[in-house]
């Protein structure tokens, strides 16, 4: 019996260590633009696409095509901060989500037309051989996911808070006139954000990709990443990861124990429980309010 | 003064008028035909060609085209060429009405190839049974298609019944496993599966399936069903899924420690499970509906393939085709073919129908399906289902039957 | 020039025309496909309510639409109700839940509320889904077509009961964005603190923006079932609450004309796009970004600018106030009872108020007295606590200490929004204007208390509510009037100089009638000319409608000329009190000004070197 429940925890982990590192795009673009990219499903399977396609059809080795899928990626993410979203920054949130999610519509669809095929597997970094612990049974990639989740955490933390470039985000974040009067160039930053944004969206596809396995659809994992995000607090690094391993636990835990065709029905009514309690996420920062 | 965005808006504004031209030209209507002329057939086809199902409806229509092309390169039909109309339909049964309403009283055409998965072309079934439009059902195995029977409406593969059936006799009668556990989807295909088999298997062997756990499409991880089932200590897993997930599931039972047999149900024999599996898929067995595989290179499907990079595809095959559903797409489109050429030259509906309803024991698409047989109270064409398994050099191979 | 509102009955009566004409001119498909476009802009329609009015974001409406659907399903087929039964159930089950969902997360913010609505539609599909005894999941629901006098009404009749509801939605939502309901639903989407100080309750005009367009989804949900006499949860995905939010921003969000034609264009253009087969979905997403990126204010917005013309016309254009005389003012039988000279009373009383943030202090144990009839100005230099005193008083902050009583009532234990019906108005120091609102709509905002409008009353449209929106106008126009504003009464008000922002701000004050009015720096930004002309109205607001003032400002000559009483407030304590010539030479006041900040003026030029400048 409580071999059974370790073991949904460690399986709830390694779910969770996807939504944690898919979500923390999603926080770093809101961080510093107060928006939501709702293509950044997409801009994951887009990368993780283009690697199986340097990796198994152009031999590239793993490491370079992901140095080369990443400097790709992060084009994309330029271009789309150009297209989507620079023309609308006056615009109301709605507009930008509408038309992140029209990019989103444009890349899933322009790649099922391209490959009609369903699914295709990726090299693993880590190998997927199970291995034991006392009764739970983990595979190194799951590990590895968990680890380079909270390792990209504490790297942009660090980042936001210790950089010039950082602190500049973040002021950007606060006040963009303010910003722009003592200097920063809020396009660059902007344009810097949602590449980096980008570049994160395509390491976790490549991370993740043999888990989940390749195909047009795979971008539906943003959503549960996003729903973990809100969890833990969308105006917090920190708040993303622990938001995303805690629903991924949480998610497995029901699953098992309560109902496992209902189990995303039961959390949205937890999301919105811990919403009610805590506006602001489990960890995140009360916005406070500026007349 | 004129900025840049004040010159893009004439243009946009041109190009919203020429689509509104567009639009009320296709409402226009034209003649009254039954979709048949001196000089050409109209057949319409709805089918996911966007969406998570674009890779059922798009190949079904690539097999379609591969056939008609085949036919229209040797002169088409009593001297009518073939033209198929395909609308998409992206999986919604509300799209689903509207393209076969469009195609039907806009495009009227003469029948209607293929269909779309089993939501739409439920959705779409009353204005079909209605209109009487002859239908060459080949995505879909679900049972409302001919439950009730409909005159109009033929299918060119074993339906569901017999699938569910078939792998109920294989695991509970051939290998008399007492403890079956099963793990299905909720779409149609995985709960039309699930009913079927737990009924069977209790009327014929006496047995509930002792554990019974679904999924949702698109959910990454199914640990929480996997150890369910786990705690009900199986001697045996069916899983009722689509390959790719199928897959998934598979690598993820075996390494929670879930040593049972694993079957699979229709669906689950194609490239795609060993592909997510890898090795712990090596013995699965699972239903197949047709006597080859088309990752193959059995001759049907090497004459099917010369035939596809003739007519369709000059520049290659795209990855990972021919798919199962390019051969439905194809049997299809040649059943209906061998309908309209029994027809003969005085081609109408009601005389499509009956031609149908003559063939007996006919080989479709040069052997890439069972043979078909109609009659006028039976348009279910075949109810062969066999037994696939996953070899060690992860092919498909059939099971020779015992 | 006449306030009166043009009522577009030619555009009905063109609309309606058109709608009874289609299926003669157009045989079944494009018949089907129109269908499905007034099914469509019903469901908009009730979205454009939350979003373009009420500005709340929701990505679930599909759910609420599968609700309708799937309650009027489950009737008839299952409980073998007729369908014109289970049509008004579906309804009532939608906005049930509308009202659930909404009373306890409305008070999220915008994005976790787009969140709770987003997980709300996932549950739905997901429920419809996976209760397969109930709904039968994915193989779906057929249900029987309605029956009516013994006769079947099969899909292409049922256009006509669709044409008739569409007709009925949009007429309501018409009614409700033109009255005071719809007013409040705006003020909430463009400042929610203005709105509040209004005399907007703005929880329950949420929630009833919410249930109301969960109301118009279950409209849209249960007829949808009588026309394709089939569901399955795959109607109701995410992509379709999408496709909602889509054509409500392409149309136009905040304007009924654009989300109808949101929904038209955005019905018919993925119906012409189906012979693209895969290529559609390509296109479709192509278009719609180009939409986005080229008429950001949508189909609507974009009209508009050609036109150039007022957002929309609730008066004739260029109507300008001059013609008005205020309205008896006392009419309504609120005597102001503080006129000027019966003058002991104590009308506001701040005792011991506390408000700190953090380690900040901002207000320490203030206490003050405003006497009725009186001009009681409040200074003191930036960071003294003035705007911070006024956001206790009306509300918007809770203090940490202390009590505010106005007349005999404990202000504290009142909600921010009932403030305005008891007498008590204000302005911001920096403009919380309905931007995007007319001038006129703006002043009318703040007669939220006094237009006997409900929602009911919207709806139903009776006469006595033309009459009632009449008076109001004519009352607004008058209050414009004599608060001096002389401009485009029909212009967004963001789009006039500041100075006339400042006036049409002090307008929408007055129009609550109030007994006191809170002015939070009204001369910043203001020419010298300006100032004088803010010091006269001042004068007159208090000669002529008797309301008693505070005023908070930096500059000197107005606090001086105008004001009875002079308070001065520093680092969160009052330090001095008294009439303005008094203050001026108190030593505290001028060490205050001159050791911390210096330069005690706002907007003056002449008066920058300190209390004695005057």
């Amino acid at each position: 019996m409580m071999g059974v429940m370790l073991q949904a925890i460690a399986s709830g982990m390694t779910l969770g260590s996807i939504y944690a590192l898919v979500g923390l795009g999603f926080v770093v673009i809101y961080q510093a633009t107060r928006t939501l990219n709702f293509a950044h499903g997409e801009v994951l399977m887009l990368g993780a696409m283009i690697g199986l396609i340097l990796h198994t059809e152009w031999q590239f080795g793993y490491w370079s095509t992901f140095a080369v899928v990443l400097i790709l990626i992060a084009v994309v993410g330029v271009v789309i901060e150009r297209v989507a979203y620079r023309p609308l920054i006056r615009a109301p949130a709605a507009t930008v989500i509408m038309s992140t999610a029209a990019v989103g519509q444009i890349i899933r669809s322009t790649v099922r037309i391209l490959r009609t095929e369903e699914l295709s597997f990726f090299p693993p970094m880590f190998s997927l051989e199970p291995f034991h612990i006392g009764p739970v049974v983990l595979t190194r990639l799951g590990v590895g996911i968990t680890g380079i989740a909270v390792f990209a955490v504490m790297a942009f933390t660090l980042f936001f808070r210790y950089t010039t470039m950082g602190t500049a985000m973040r002021a950007t974040s606060q006040n963009q006139t303010a910003a722009w009067l003592v200097g920063i160039s809020v396009p660059r930053i902007f344009s810097l954000i949602w590449a980096i944004s980008a570049v994160l969206a395509a390491a976790a596809g490549m991370l993740i990709a043999p888990l989940v396995l390749v195909r047009p659809d795979m971008g539906v994992v943003a959503i549960k990443a996003f729903v973990g995000a809100v969890l833990g607090g969308f105006n917090s690094l920190a708040g993303a990861v622990i938001g995303g391993l805690l629903l991924g636990v949480v998610e497995t835990l029901i699953g098992v124990y309560v109902t496992s065709a209902f189990k995303d029905v039961v959390v949205f009514a937890l999301l919105i429980i811990v919403l009610l309690v805590r506006p602001s996420g489990l960890i995140g920062r009360q916005e406070v309010l500026r007349v | 003064m004129r900025t840049r965005r004040d010159s893009i808006r004439p243009v946009l504004l041109g190009v919203i008028l020429i689509v509104l031209v567009q639009v009320l030209g296709a409402f226009a209507s034209p003649s009254a035909e039954q979709g048949v002329t001196d000089s050409e057939i109209a057949l319409g086809m709805f089918a996911p060609l966007t969406g998570f199902l674009a890779p059922t409806g798009t190949p079904a229509r690539d097999g379609a085209m591969v056939w008609i092309s085949e036919v229209n390169a040797r002169g088409g039909i009593y001297g009518r060429r073939i033209r198929l109309i395909a609308y998409d339909d992206a999986g919604s049964p509300t799209e689903a009405v509207a393209a076969v309403r469009r195609l039907l009283s806009q495009d009227h055409v003469f029948a209607l190839v293929c269909g779309s998965a089993s939501g739409p072309t439920l959705a779409a079934m009353d204005l079909i049974r209605e209109t009487g439009v002859p239908f060459v059902s080949c995505i879909t195995a679900h049972r409302g298609l001919f439950q009730p029977f409909s005159r109009n409406v033929f299918r060119i593969y074993a339906n569901e019944i017999a699938q569910g059936r078939g792998l109920i006799d294989y695991v509970a009668g051939k290998k008399g496993q007492k403890r079956i556990a099963i793990l299905y989807n909720s779409t149609d295909f995985g709960i039309g599966g699930y009913e079927i088999m737990s009924a069977y298997l209790k009327e014929k062997y006496r047995l509930d399936f002792v554990a019974a756990e679904r999924y949702n499409v698109g959910d990454q991880d199914f640990s929480a069903q996997s150890l369910r089932i786990r705690q009900a200590n199986p001697d045996s897993v069916i899983l009722h899924a689509f390959a790719a997930e199928a897959g998934v599931i598979a690598r993820q039972v075996r390494q929670l420690g879930i040593l049972t047999p694993m079957y699979g149900g229709g669906g689950v024999p194609t490239p795609l499970f060993p592909r997510a599996a890898g090795n712990v898929g090596v013995g699965m067995v699972a239903v197949w509906v047709f006597p080859v595989f088309p990752e193959s290179d059995a001759p049907p499907v090497e004459a099917y393939k010369k035939k596809a990079l003739q007519y369709l595809f000059q520049s290659g095959f795209p990855v990972g085709r021919p798919s199962l559903y390019d051969m439905t797409g194809y049997i299809g489109a040649d059943v209906t073919g061998e309908g309209v050429r029994r027809a003969g030259r005085n081609l109408t509906r009601e005389g499509f129908i009956r031609a149908l309803e003559t063939l007996r024991d006919y080989v479709p698409g040069g052997g890439l399906g069972f043979p078909v047989t109609f009659s006028p109270k039976n348009h279910e064409g075949t109810d062969i289902v066999i037994m696939a398994r996953l070899n060690g050099h992860l092919e498909w191979d059939v099971l020779p039957p015992e | 020039m006449i306030a009166r509102e043009p009522r577009p009955v030619l555009l009905l009566v063109a609309c309606v025309a058109s709608l009874a004409l289609l299926p003669f001119v157009f045989p079944a498909y494009p018949r089907f496909v129109a269908t499905i476009a007034l099914l469509n802009t019903i469901a908009v329609v009730g979205l454009g309510l939350v979003m373009g009015y009420a500005g709340l974001v929701s990505l679930g409406h599909a759910g609420f639409v599968a609700v309708g659907a799937y309650t009027a399903a489950l009737l008839v087929a299952k409980a073998s109700y007729p369908f014109w039964v289970s049509l008004p159930l579906g309804i009532a089950a939608a906005t049930a839940i509308g009202f659930v969902v909404g009373l306890p997360t409305l008070r999220l913010n915008p994005l976790y509320l787009a969140m709770v609505t987003f997980g709300f539609g996932q549950s739905v599909f997901l429920i419809a889904l996976n209760w397969v005894s109930l709904t039968r999941g994915a193989n779906g629901l057929r249900i029987p077509p309605p029956r009516a006098f013994g006769v079947t009404v099969g899909p292409d009749a049922m256009y006509w009961i669709v044409a008739a509801a569409a007709v009925l939605a949009v007429v309501t939502a018409y009614r409700i964005t033109r009255t005071r309901p719809g007013r409040a639903f705006m003020a909430l989407r463009e400042s929610e603190i203005a709105a509040v100080v209004a005399g907007v309750n703005p929880r329950a005009y949420k929630t009833m923006a919410f249930g109301l367009s969960a109301a118009y989804a279950g409209l849209a949900g249960a007829l949808y079932v009588g026309v394709v006499l089939f569901i399955n949860p795959d109607s109701f995905v995410f992509p379709v609450s999408l496709m909602y939010v889509t054509m409500a921003v392409v149309g136009g969000m905040g304007t009924l004309a654009g989300i109808i034609v949101g929904a038209v264009v955005l019905t018919i253009l993925p119906e012409w796009l189906r012979g693209f087969a895969e290529y559609r979905e390509l296109l479709a997403g192509g278009m719609l970004l180009s939409f986005l990126v080229f008429l950001p204010q949508g189909i609507a917005g974009f009209v508009r600018q050609r036109q150039g013309g007022s957002r929309r016309l609730l008066v004739s254009r260029g109507a300008s106030a001059t013609a008005y005389a205020l309205p008896s003012w006392d009419s309504d039988g609120r005597e102001n009872e503080a006129k000027v000279g019966d003058g002991r009373e104590r009308l506001l009383r701040v005792e011991n108020v506390r408000k700190s943030f953090g380690g900040v202090h901002a207000l320490r144990g203030v206490n003050l007295q405003v006497v009725g009839g009186t001009i009681h100005g409040l200074i003191g230099p930036n960071g003294s606590g003035k705007t911070t005193l006024f956001n206790v008083i009306t509300r918007l902050y809770e203090p940490d200490e202390g009590t505010v009583w106005f007349e005999n009532a404990n202000l504290l234990t009142v909600p921010a929004f009932s403030l305005a019906e008891l007498g008590v108005a204000r302005t911001f120091q920096n403009l919380e204007l309905f931007t995007r609102l007319t001038v006129l709509e703006n002043v009318l905002i703040g007669m939220h208390s006094h237009i006997p409008v409900s929602l009911t009353r919207a709806v139903l449209g009776k006469a006595g509510t033309r009459r009632l929106e009449e008076e109001a106008r004519q009352r607004a126009m008058g209050i414009l009037h004599f608060v001096g504003f002389e401009g485009d009464a029909g212009q967004p008000a963001g789009t006039l100089p500041f100075g006339h922002q400042r006036l049409v701000e002090i307008a929408r004050a007055l129009a609550s009638r109030p007994k006191i009015l809170l002015l939070d720096e009204p001369s910043s930004g203001l020419t010298l000319r300006g100032v004088e002309a803010l010091g006269e109205a001042i004068q007159r607001i208090r000669a002529e409608l008797g309301i008693t003032i505070v005023l908070v400002a930096h500059t000197m000559r107005l606090v001086l000329g105008v004001c009875d009483v002079v308070s001065v407030l520093d680092h969160g304590e009052k330090i001095a009190e008294g009439v303005p010539d008094a203050v001026r030479m108190d030593p505290d006041v001028i060490r205050a000004y001159l050791g911390d900040e210096g330069e005690p003026t706002g907007g003056s030029p002449r008066h920058t070197a300190g209390v004695g400048g005057a």
